[in-house]
Formats: structure tokens, C-alpha cells, sequence
């Protein structure tokens, strides 16, 4: 209990004489600052605080009604009047509410994917002053950053520049990895989801401990680090310190689990299960890196977090100078250059490094883009939907606003009428739209390859935005309505001449217009997604993946001179199937990547001169087995020791950066590749999409190799299952204790656009929801429009018109309604998808019939929905249209 | 006729008598009633009472506790002493020739002293 006075805070002083009425200031400001003081200190002061704002709270109605005129039973008044009008005309407000909840319901899932996509790794300590540093080296007046660095980089930061606190570096295991674990030691399992990392690396990301300390486990070279699920999977139990496990992989090594950590507690571009320690791999004699003096792979991610206050900007440029006071000497001589910079961790998944980054590759920040438009979008139309509804009812409740303006309605009290109405069907449609929300996120999980949970609730982010489309959604849709209905004067609506201003008639004609074209706009954007993914898949790759089934190589290897003879047995205990047309094995498949990004130059020119080249390895037989054609020159021979140390194939885009004009003219020509590796062209290929035809054509150098992680067979398309088998048979025969994982080659590459497979599905599925609100709103102004014309069409009825003539003229209006919105969208959609074609490498052309068949869609539908109303006022009976009270 | 709301204020403020201010009613009626006004909130039905005649008020001044706000003691005034007695004898005639069915099931119901 505290006994100091400290008086009741201004601001709610402040707040009281806002809402109180002048004469009670003295009474209830004195009475509650006493009581403040009294509560505070005998009770202390979290129960004041409690106190205060459970009176505030509870005052705040009492007056506030009060202060504006709207005292209690006038504001009761109002929400029986709303209610009175939902209840009475249902037909009308289950379109409202149905179109705005599934607006917001929509609008409430892509916020969640919003959340989702930009919550990366933002629950890590610190994760203010966590970066990973990138990378970028400009040689030949290019230059290209990536995230990957040498590992002395690490050493640089953390030795030679002020402000790096914590360095860590990761090595990914580039495919997937073998392990041996289980009660017996003896179960294998494959992932991918390993990485070698330092220690430090558990300072920089937060994984908190579930037994023992992953920093200190990481220390020691004979242990690793588990999360919660891969301990589940490898050992069936968290409890896994102390248990041995195997990884086969860029080092062989028997370890033990140091520590078991929990999985992450939210997003991050990092999806590692099992961590070894990377001053392991680095030590391991028998490993790439046993004489790597810290520059020559390029293999390694750095993270680093800098003292609290330091700027990423300053650190980076001075890592940049450490560095180059290191290298700089090496790289001048081939007039290259180096510098790095910080990029925070929480821009990792949306914006990537640049190039080859998986997470840029991943279009995560343009299809977040997309879908927040179109969030927009659906929920435009919903508003306009409602806005076009209660405006286009308002006519019909004309003669209501009348009375009450003749018995002294103040215009005010209407636009409070109308404001709660609002607020009233906002409210319930909110509801409905949470509910939706809710029930869509399994749905969004599947689709868009998200790991949403209910989780996401907790999101203050999301509550925020739904309070916010409530507000402005009530605001949206009642300030119009409001504006012109309470203009009406009331002489002229008790008349019964109120509902027949053309002005608002077109107006709200304009409001369907729009929300048509957006409609259009939505569906033809997923139909041109839809049409360039399948324009990519149907670009001719440059060689032939049909049947060619792709084995993994065996990830236990207990040694590799062994290895090497089983797998030439492997390769010869097929040679006989029948089966099989063509074998060979390759360090890369179409679709999974390059092996190394290397600068290259032909011998002649000057080291200026040099370009980028991407390379893979490949054994014998790979040309004929995935049917490359040579344009010139021959195949490599990977059993030839000259062809090992000297040949290389080149692709038609290599060729003419080396500055040759014909194939011809480049076999036999000698390159550099790297600073000073030489090697000979022994042939040249056509241009093929390695990587899908999303990126052009790259230079690409390809070199010979025996060993390679692929195998890939052509079958000859006959008993294919049974062949399959019997590849799998001779795996075990020859890979003991090894999984036989296999793909079809055309099936892999087909992954490589799961991206844009996901933004078309997304795009789809969000556009035929916001048809659907519209088209909701359509039927009500069908209904309306029939509804009001029903005398004039009786008469003409009378006069000698047939059916085809009425529905012709009621649906004719709409009908020009959705060529004018496919008019106004069609300009948009040409510049955006043009916009977005240009991401791709080889894209399609725009025909109009990505503008004509939404149109011709939406037009169906519009008409289908305005159909039952039309058909009825079409087909009653005129005596009973004339007789009606228009 | 005075409603419940009323008659129990104007006990409070007659029971109170010096010491009738907005804070000290509103606890002296949830310490009777169990009824919970806001700070503010009682002045709403006090305000209107003064203005039917049956309080008179009297402003006193500011303490510091009060950020030398001025304070109102409510006084009853002969109107509301005969509106009180006026409910007061309305609602023990209305007692009183209650049939024996009701008033034994009553006794039974009451508590002993």
C-alpha cells in the first residue's frame, strides 16, 4: 500500500470534462478524484487504475448519448428502428450481410496471409539487430550478390570490426541427408532439414531449450542439436540427450544429441531440424574444406547481430573495408572488387539476397503484393455492394424519412439512423465474416502453403485491421446513404415523387460499373496466370524428360572406395534390363540447380572480360539419356582422365559470351574459368531451361564427372512398374541400408512452378468470391430494377409486348453495365499482367481473349443472377402489375 | 409518484443528512441496496429530484483531495418528506387485508428475528 498522493491522471480529467455536461463538472470530477485518492491508497495502484477505467467505461454511454442528443431512449429508439428494417425487408438484408461478410471473410483470410508471410522470423531476441550478411562481388563491371560467402568471412566481423556482438555461420546441406538413429542406432531416415552451423548461431536465433544448452553442446565436435519434432522422428521420444546418431552427408560422422530444443516458435526462413556443429565439417580431413584457407568456398551463410544502437548501413561498409584489406590486393589483380552488406533477418523471406536465392525464387514478396490487392479489391466491392443496396432500398424508405423530417426529425438524427443501421449490419456481418475467417484457414493452408494455426488469432496486427475494417466499412457504407437520403425534402417524398432521381440512379449505375470491373480484372489476372504457367510448361526445355525416372544416390555411405564399386556394379546389374534405353548420372537434375556460379573468360580476352556462368556435372550417356543435341563437337568421356581435368560443354548463350560466332568455331577453343582453372570446349549444346523458362537462358559450362547425386534412367515406356522395381531391387542389392527414392524427371521440374501454381490458385479462387459478392448485389438491383418497372412493363405488356421484348429490356441495362466494366478494366489488367510478364524470361503475348472471357463470365452471371426477377415481372400477370402500387 | 430509484435516493440523502454528498450516497445505497451507480451516474437521478423540488442543494468548498473542486451536499425538502411519507402510507395500505393464504405463506418465509 502506498500512501503518496498522486492525483488522478490529466487525461482523464481531460476525458470527463469532454463528456460531461458542464454542471456536473465540479460534482463528478471532485467525487472522482477523492475517491481516486482513496482507492489508491488504501487499495494500491492497479485497482485505482481498475476503478478508473471501469467508471470511465461505464459513464462514457450514460453522457456521451447524452452530450449529442442521442440520451437513452432515443438511442434504443434507433436500434429498434434498424432492427425493425432488417427484420422486415429479409431478402435485402441477407444479400447485405451475406456480400459483406464474405467481403471481410475473404479480406480476413488474406490479412491471415498477410500476417503470415511477413511474420518471418520476427520472434527472435534481438531480432532488431540480427542480420545476415550478404555478399557481393563486381568483376567485368558485373556484379552479382548473393547471400553465400567464404567462412574466414565470419572471422573478419567478429576480429577486425567494431560492433558485430555475435557471428555465426551455416553451412546448408545442399540436397538432403542421411541418418542413422532410433533406440537401436539402426533406423534411417532422409532430410533435408540440416544444416552445420557455430555455436553462436543458437545466440543470434532464439530456440529455447528443452534439455540441455545448445550453445555449449555445439562446442564440442561430437555433438548436435535436435528441435522437438526431429528428436519425435528420429528417436520417438524428446528425451533424446546423450543418444547416438549418424549423419551421412558433406562429413560421415557418429555424434551425440547435446541438446533438444523446441521448434521454432514461428516462421522462419530457416527451416533446419538437426544442427551439427560446423568447426566439425571444417576440421574433417576427409572433407572439401580440409584445405579451404577461409576464401576458396563459397558455401556459407554468415549471420551476425550488432551491439544495441549500431547501424546496419556503417557495420556493413565497415565489414566491407576489413574485408577488402584483406582480399583486396588478390581480387585488383583481376580487377574485381568485393562488399557486403547487412540485410535484417526479417527481410530474408520477403525480399531474398538477389540471385539464385530460394526465398526470392519464391516470389514471396510479389505474390504478397498480388493478394493484398486483391484484398482490396473484394473488399471494395463488398462495401460498394452494401453502399449500392441501402442507397437503392433508401428510395422505397423515402417516404419513411419524410414523416419523420415532417414530425421534426432533425437531419442529424436521420444520419444517426442510418449510421447504426450500418453499424448494426456491419456488426453481424463482421461475425459472420470472423466465422468464415476462421473455418477458411485449413482451406488457405492447403492452397497457399502456409502453416496458419489458430495461433494467428493472437496477432494484435489482425485484430487491429478488423477493428478498422469495421470502422471505415460502417463509415464507407453509411455516409453515402446518409448524404442522400437525408437531402430529401420532405414535401417533395411525401408527394411520392422521392425515389425517381436519375442523378443517384447513376450514380449507383457507376458503382456497378466498377465493381464489375474489378470483378473482370480479378478473374482475367488469374486467367493470364493461369496461361503463362502453362505458356512456361510448354516451352520446348531443350531436351527430353518424358520417362526418365531420377533415383537419389544413396545417402550411407560407409566409404567411399566402396561406394565407388557399388555403384559401377549398380550401373552394370542394369546394363541387361530391358527396360532401360539410356543410364547415366549426373551431379544435377533439370530443376534442381546448378553446382557452382563461376566467373569465366575466353583465353583471349582480358580478365575484365569475365562473365557469370553457372555449371552442373554430368556422366556418360546423361546427353542421350535426357536427348541433348550437340550443335558441334562431341560428348565428354568421363572415364578419360584428359576429359576430367580440361573438357567442358557449353550452351549456345556461353558460347556467344565468349565471343564465339558459330558452334563450330568454339569447339576446341580454351576458356578460363574461375581466376585461373583452364579448360578446353569440347562441345557445344543448344540453349535448354535447366531452371525453368522463368529465368532466361544463362551461360552454363557443363563438366565431366564419375560420381554425380542423381541417376537417371530412360525407360522405354513399356512395364514401366515393373522396371521401377527392379531399379529398386538392384538399389538395395548394391546400397544396403539405404532408402530408394525416386521421381519422374518431368515430375520434378514441374515443382519449380509451384509458385506460381499457388498465386493462380489463390488468384482463382479469391476472384469467383468477389464475383459472387457482386453478383449478390446484382440480384438485389435486378430485383429493384423489375420491381419499379413492373407497372411500365405491364402496360407494355398490355400494348402487345411478348416475353423476349421484356426480358430483353430489363436485362439489356445490365448487359451494358459489363461491357462498360470489361471497357474500364481492360487498360488496368494490360499494364499490370504486362508488369508481371516481364518477371519471366520467355513470356506470353497478351491476346484480348484474356479480357473477353471474364467479361463473357461475369456477363453470364450477372444475367443469371438478374434472372429470376426479370422472368417474373416478365411473366405475371399485367392486371396484377398495373393494379400494384409501383 | 416516486419511483423505487427515487424513494431509496431520498431515504439515503434523508438518512445521511449532513454528510449527503454524490460519493457518500452512492455508497450508502450499494451498502443497502447492493445497486451500483457510477460516480457519475447517480448524479443523473440526484439531478432529477432537485429539479421535481424534493432535494434543495447546498454547494460547499473545495477541498484539495478535490482539486479544489467545490462539492454539493443534497438536502430533502418538505416536498420530498411528503413524497417519501405519501409512498410510505400508499404502500403499507396496500399491506394491510392481504388474504390469511398470503400472509401465513409470508410469515413462513420471513425470517425469524
Amino acid at each position: 500500500m502506498s500512501h503518496d498522493s498522486k492525483p488522478m491522471p490529466a487525461w482523464a480529467i481531460a476525458l470527463l470534462e469532454r463528456i460531461l455536461p458542464f454542471r456536473l463538472h465540479d460534482d463528478v470530477i471532485g467525487d472522482m478524484a477523492e475517491a481516486w485518492t482513496w482507492i489508491r491508497a488504501e487499495e494500491g495502484r492497479l485497482r485505482a487504475w481498475q476503478w478508473l477505467c471501469g467508471q470511465l467505461a461505464r459513464m462514457l454511454p450514460v453522457f456521451l448519448f447524452d452530450g449529442i442528443n442521442l440520451g437513452g431512449s432515443m438511442f434504443r429508439n434507433y436500434i429498434t428502428v434498424a432492427l425493425r428494417n432488417l427484420r422486415k425487408r429479409t431478402f435485402y438484408s441477407t444479400l447485405n450481410i451475406a456480400g459483406l461478410a464474405i467481403g471481410m471473410g475473404i479480406s480476413l483470410l488474406i490479412l491471415q496471409y498477410i500476417t503470415f508471410e511477413t511474420s518471418f522470423d520476427n520472434w527472435h531476441e534481438g531480432v532488431e539487430q540480427s542480420y545476415r550478411i550478404n555478399l557481393a562481388e563486381t568483376s567485368g563491371g558485373q556484379t552479382s550478390s548473393s547471400e553465400f560467402s567464404f567462412h574466414a568471412l565470419a572471422a573478419i566481423a567478429r576480429d577486425n570490426v567494431v560492433g558485430f556482438e555475435q557471428v555465426a555461420r551455416l553451412h546448408p546441406v545442399y540436397g538432403t541427408a542421411t541418418v542413422k538413429a532410433g533406440a537401436t542406432g539402426e533406423d534411417v531416415f532422409q532430410t533435408s532439414d540440416f544444416v552445420y552451423v557455430d555455436p553462436d548461431f543458437f545466440n543470434i536465433f532464439s530456440y529455447p531449450a528443452i534439455a540441455g544448452d545448445p550453445v555449449v553442446a555445439l562446442r564440442d565436435p561430437g555433438q548436435v542439436v535436435l528441435t522437438r519434432s526431429a528428436a519425435e522422428r528420429f528417436f520417438g521420444t524428446v528425451d533424446a540427450v546423450g543418444q547416438e546418431i549418424s549423419i551421412f552427408s558433406w562429413m560421415t560422422a557418429t555424434q551425440r544429441v547435446g541438446a533438444v530444443v523446441e521448434d521454432h516458435a514461428g516462421n522462419s526462413h530457416i527451416t533446419a531440424t538437426l544442427f551439427a556443429p560446423l568447426q566439425a565439417l571444417l576440421d574433417d580431413p576427409t572433407s572439401q574444406y580440409a584445405d579451404d584457407d577461409g576464401f576458396s568456398w563459397t558455401n556459407f551463410i554468415t549471420y551476425a547481430q550488432l551491439t544495441p544502437g549500431s547501424d546496419a548501413a556503417d557495420a556493413g561498409r565497415a565489414l566491407s573495408s576489413a574485408l577488402m584489406d584483406v582480399v583486396g590486393e588478390e581480387l585488383a589483380s583481376r580487377e574485381a572488387s568485393m562488399s557486403t552488406s547487412l540485410q535484417p533477418l526479417m527481410d530474408i523471406h520477403l525480399y531474398g539476397a538477389g540471385d539464385g536465392d530460394p526465398e526470392a525464387a519464391s516470389g514471396a514478396l510479389r505474390n504478397v503484393l498480388f493478394i493484398s490487392i486483391i484484398g482490396v479489391f473484394v473488399l471494395i466491392i463488398a462495401w460498394l455492394n452494401f453502399v449500392n443496396l441501402t442507397t437503392s432500398r433508401a428510395m422505397e424508405r423515402a417516404r419513411e424519412v419524410g414523416v419523420r423530417k415532417a414530425t421534426g426529425a432533425r437531419r442529424s438524427q436521420i444520419t444517426a439512423q442510418f449510421v447504426i443501421e450500418a453499424l448494426l449490419t456491419n456488426a453481424i456481418a463482421l461475425l459472420c465474416a470472423g466465422a468464415i475467417a476462421w473455418k477458411g484457414t485449413g482451406w488457405l493452408n492447403d492452397v497457399a502453403g502456409t502453416h496458419l494455426s489458430a495461433r494467428i488469432w493472437a496477432e494484435p496486427r489482425l485484430w487491429l485491421f478488423m477493428a478498422t475494417f469495421f470502422g471505415l466499412g460502417t463509415v464507407a457504407s453509411s455516409l453515402y446513404p446518409s448524404l442522400v437520403i437525408g437531402r430529401a425534402v420532405p414535401a417533395v417524398v411525401l408527394r411520392g415523387q422521392g425515389g425517381k432521381g436519375t442523378s443517384q440512379a447513376r450514380i449507383r449505375q457507376g458503382l456497378v460499373v466498377f465493381q464489375f470491373a474489378l470483378s473482370i480484372a480479378m478473374l482475367s489476372g488469374a486467367w493470364i496466370v493461369f496461361r503463362q504457367i502453362d505458356h512456361l510448361q510448354r516451352i520446348p526445355p531443350g531436351f527430353s524428360m518424358e520417362q526418365v525416372l531420377v533415383v537419389n544416390r544413396p545417402g550411407v555411405i560407409e566409404d567411399n572406395r566402396v561406394y565407388a564399386t557399388s555403384r559401377n556394379a549398380f550401373f552394370e546389374s542394369l546394363d541387361q534390363e530391358t527396360g532401360i534405353l539410356q543410364a547415366a548420372s549426373s551431379s544435377m537434375v533439370p530443376g534442381a540447380g546448378f553446382n557452382l556460379y563461376t566467373s569465366s573468360r575466353n583465353e583471349t580476352t582480358p580478365e575484365a572480360d569475365a562473365f557469370p556462368a553457372r555449371s552442373f556435372f554430368i556422366g556418360n550417356g546423361f546427353l542421350d539419356t535426357y536427348d541433348m543435341p550437340l550443335l558441334a563437337g562431341r560428348a565428354m568421356d568421363a572415364q578419360s582422365e584428359w576429359d576430367r581435368e580440361y573438357a567442358t560443354l557449353i550452351n549456345e548463350t556461353a558460347m556467344h559470351a565468349f565471343g564465339f560466332a558459330s558452334p563450330d568455331e568454339a569447339v576446341g577453343k580454351r576458356i578460363v574459368v574461375g581466376s585461373s582453372t583452364p579448360a578446353e570446349i569440347v562441345g557445344v549444346l543448344s540453349d535448354f531451361n535447366w531452371m525453368s523458362a522463368k529465368e532466361p537462358p544463362h551461360p552454363v559450362l557443363i563438366f565431366p564427372t564419375r560420381g554425380g547425386s542423381y541417376f537417371s534412367f530412360r525407360l522405354d515406356g513399356r512395364n514401366m512398374a515393373e522396371t521401377i522395381a527392379r531399379v529398386g531391387e538392384a538399389f538395395a542389392v548394391h546400397f544396403p541400408g539405404n532408402v530408394y527414392q525416386y521421381a519422374f524427371a518431368d515430375e520434378r521440374f514441374g515443382e519449380i512452378y509451384a509458385s506460381e501454381e499457388r498465386l493462380r490458385r489463390l488468384v482463382t479462387v479469391f476472384a469467383l468470391f468477389a464475383l459472387l459478392v457482386a453478383s449478390l448485389g446484382l440480384v438485389g438491383l435486378a430485383a429493384l430494377a423489375a420491381a419499379r418497372r413492373r407497372q411500365e412493363m405491364s402496360i407494355r405488356k398490355v400494348l402487345g409486348a411478348n416475353l423476349l421484348d421484356i426480358v430483353r429490356l430489363l436485362t439489356g441495362r445490365f448487359a451494358l453495365l459489363v461491357v462498360l466494366g470489361a471497357l474500364l478494366a481492360a487498360p488496368a489488367i494490360w499494364i499490370v499482367a504486362n508488369q508481371w510478364l516481364d518477371n519471366f524470361g520467355a513470356r506470353m503475348t497478351l491476346t484480348p481473349d484474356v479480357f473477353i472471357l471474364p467479361a463473357l463470365l461475369v456477363l453470364v452471371v450477372a444475367l443469371v443472377a438478374s434472372g429470376y426477377h426479370v422472368l417474373r415481372v416478365a411473366t405475371d400477370n399485367p392486371v396484377d402489375g398495373i393494379r400494384a402500387n409501383g | 409518484m416516486l419511483s423505487r430509484t427515487e424513494e431509496i435516493l431520498l431515504l439515503s440523502v434523508a438518512r445521511l443528512q449532513n454528510e449527503a454528498f454524490g460519493l457518500s450516497i452512492r455508497k450508502d445505497v450499494e451498502a443497502v441496496t447492493g445497486r451500483r451507480h457510477s460516480v457519475g451516474g447517480i448524479y443523473v437521478p440526484l439531478e432529477r429530484l432537485v429539479s421535481k423540488g424534493y432535494l434543495e442543494t447546498e454547494a460547499e468548498k473545495g477541498a484539495p483531495e478535490r482539486q479544489g473542486r467545490p462539492r454539493k451536499r443534497f438536502v430533502i425538502t418538505s416536498a420530498g418528506i411528503a413524497a417519501l411519507s405519501e409512498v410510505r402510507s400508499l404502500t403499507s395500505s396496500m399491506w394491510t387485508g392481504l388474504p390469511d393464504a398470503v400472509s401465513n405463506r409470508l410469515k413462513i418465509s420471513l425470517p425469524h428475528p
